[in-house]
């Protein structure tokens, strides 16, 4: 899996412009969010392949479920309205809840790192969620319009790559 | 919400996608004494004239009777492999074999033909018999069937349409292909065989044949045929690594072996899903046949093959390699063995099988046997 694929693919997951409605308006706590979710992801890749050999997974056959979960996420998120904000806890735990959980480390984000890991490294997948969740500190720090259309048109891409990475599950050796 | 997401996403991909793929843990001496036994099956279930046990049912100890040619040559191509692996009593049983073959040759289409006494000659038996005389000459060295096996391949290259398909049958009456029918098959079977004698008889043409079939194989056949889905083509996989032995794969030939890649890969992750449990029954389908997960590792260890020999199929190597040994993994955990064959009434028919419902036949033996064969190399480059 090719670097540029591997942001695509985890900036089309995380939809930053869509996270953005969810999120705590203050950039500060939302960075610490990110930073702690990319922490955690760090980890998941780094776990990935030991993880799937202990359940008797395939990484083809993982490639196929994250296929199927990114496929329902992105059409999901193409046709329904961003969630408002939901339990926000005070101050910097707000980097916490919502921020880490429930927002940004999510089911599809998950596995959607952990995929690009075992496929193409810790190194791409650590780089493309890096830049991802860049994207969505940046998006609420400065994105204050058209963040409907951007989010659709990231969930369109996210629909082509889970079919993308279905079909690449699917007919693999 | 999202601890319920967490959990329903998780429970679910668990439950009815990310199944575990129960391929065992086995090394070479579990294949070897797998394959062992299968020979050893086939050795006690051999008639006096050559012909092996077609047709078995263990729990009624019933002989179900029936015979089919182009198994009985795949039988005794497995087992001229199984004596190229160094198993005892392989090459006299597969002799045996081709003995009674001999006796039903009949002049057919500039060549011979192994006769099943229809109307009209299915070719698979022709077929198969020439790939193993041609396993038995690479073996031993010896021409004693030479003539046959030259014969054998200009029957089968009179059978090649002009774009390279392979007629499935041929009319004795006319002495012509019967045209417009064809196997999913026989065809990968007749590119195996003349690969496989350009191999042998270098210079004497057969590559050109081969190549006609191969290059319709690769390009249009499952159109061509209106295969839906695609063949599932381990025979085609065969001649793939025999013509890498000669000479370097065309762009469309490496294409076309990736293309069975990404056939066989997938039915092997399914196989390996399916237990004998309630739940997988359900989600996943009963446990294939002896035959089926043999010619499965069939087509994976002849890609494995292919890649150790051609450059451009370097990339299917790795995985290649690991579906081979899971097959030959789930291979050695589905066989009866002689503690388990002991509550049968014959344990004779029983030790070394592969049932399905407490029925074997004898390709269940033949495929598994040669994929457990194949795997084997895989196995000793791991070491």
């Amino acid at each position: 899996m090719s670097g540029w694929l591997a942001i695509l693919l985890l900036t089309a997951a995380v939809n930053p412009p869509r996270r953005r409605r969810e999120l705590p308006i203050d950039a500060a706590v939302v960075a610490a969010g990110a930073g702690l979710t990319l922490a955690v992801l760090l980890g998941v890749g780094a776990v990935g392949d030991r993880l799937l050999d202990t359940l008797d997974i395939s990484a083809p056959t993982f490639r196929v479920a994250v296929g199927m979960v990114l496929l329902v996420r992105g059409v999901i998120d193409m046709v329904s309205r961003p969630p408002g904000p939901g339990a926000e806890w005070s101050g910097m735990k707000g980097a916490i809840v919502p921020g880490f959980f429930p927002v940004l480390f999510r089911p599809e984000i998950a596995l959607t790192a952990m995929s690009v890991a075992v496929d193409g490294g810790v190194g791409i997948m650590s780089v493309g969620a890096a830049v991802a969740l860049f994207l969505v500190v940046a998006s609420v720090l400065w994105l204050h319009r058209f963040d409907r259309a951007l989010s659709i048109v990231l969930s369109a891409t996210l629909i082509v790559l889970a079919v993308d990475r279905l079909v690449d599950g699917v007919f693999a050796l | 919400m999202g601890v319920i997401v967490w959990v329903a996403v998780t429970v679910g991909l668990r439950l009815f996608i990310l199944q575990p793929e129960r391929c065992g843990n086995v090394g070479p001496d579990e294949v070897r004494g797998a394959a062992t036994a299968a020979v050893n099956w086939l050795i006690r279930n051999q008639e006096a004239d050559g012909q092996w046990l077609y047709r078995y049912d263990v729990e009624a100890d019933r002989d179900l009777g029936g015979y089919n040619l182009a198994r009985h040559s795949g039988v005794a191509f497995s087992l001229y492999g199984a004596a190229a692996a160094d198993i005892p009593g392989a090459l006299k049983s597969a002799d045996r074999g081709s003995e009674w073959l001999m006796e039903r040759l009949i002049p057919a289409g500039g060549g011979v033909a192994v006769d099943d006494h229809g109307a009209t000659v299915a070719i698979g038996g022709s077929a198969l018999w020439a790939i193993a005389l041609g396993e038995r000459r690479l073996l031993t060295g010896d021409d004693l069937y030479d003539v046959e096996l030259r014969g054998l391949g200009r029957f089968l290259v009179s059978q090649i349409e002009p774009n390279g398909a392979v007629a499935k049958r041929w009319d004795p009456a006319s002495d012509q292909p019967v045209f417009g029918e064809y196997s999913p098959f026989f065809t990968g079977e007749a590119y195996f065989a003349l690969a496989r004698l350009e191999r042998l008889f270098p210079g004497e043409g057969w590559g050109d044949a081969a190549d006609s079939i191969g290059n319709y194989l690769a390009t249009e056949r499952d159109e061509t045929e209106d295969w839906f889905p695609a063949v599932s083509d381990h025979w085609g996989a065969y001649g793939l690594a025999e013509t890498a032995q000669w000479r370097d794969l065309t762009p469309a030939e490496l294409a076309h072996a990736n293309t069975l890649g990404g056939i066989f890969g997938p039915q092997v992750r399914y196989a390996s899903q399916r237990t004998k449990s309630w739940f997988t029954h359900l989600t996943r389908g009963r446990q294939t046949l002896g035959a089926g997960l043999g010619t499965l590792g069939e087509g994976t260890t002849s890609l494995w093959l292919a890649a150790q020999l051609e450059p451009g199929l370097a990339d299917l190597e790795e995985d290649a390699a690991e579906r081979s040994r899971c097959i030959a993994g789930l291979l050695v955990e589905r066989q009866v063995g002689v503690g388990e064959a002991v509550g049968f009434d014959d344990p004779g028919r029983a030790a070394g099988a592969w049932f399905q419902f407490g029925v074997t036949q004898m390709d269940d033996q033949q495929h598994p046997l040669s994929a457990l064969l194949q795997t084997l190399p895989i196995f000793e480059e791991r070491a």
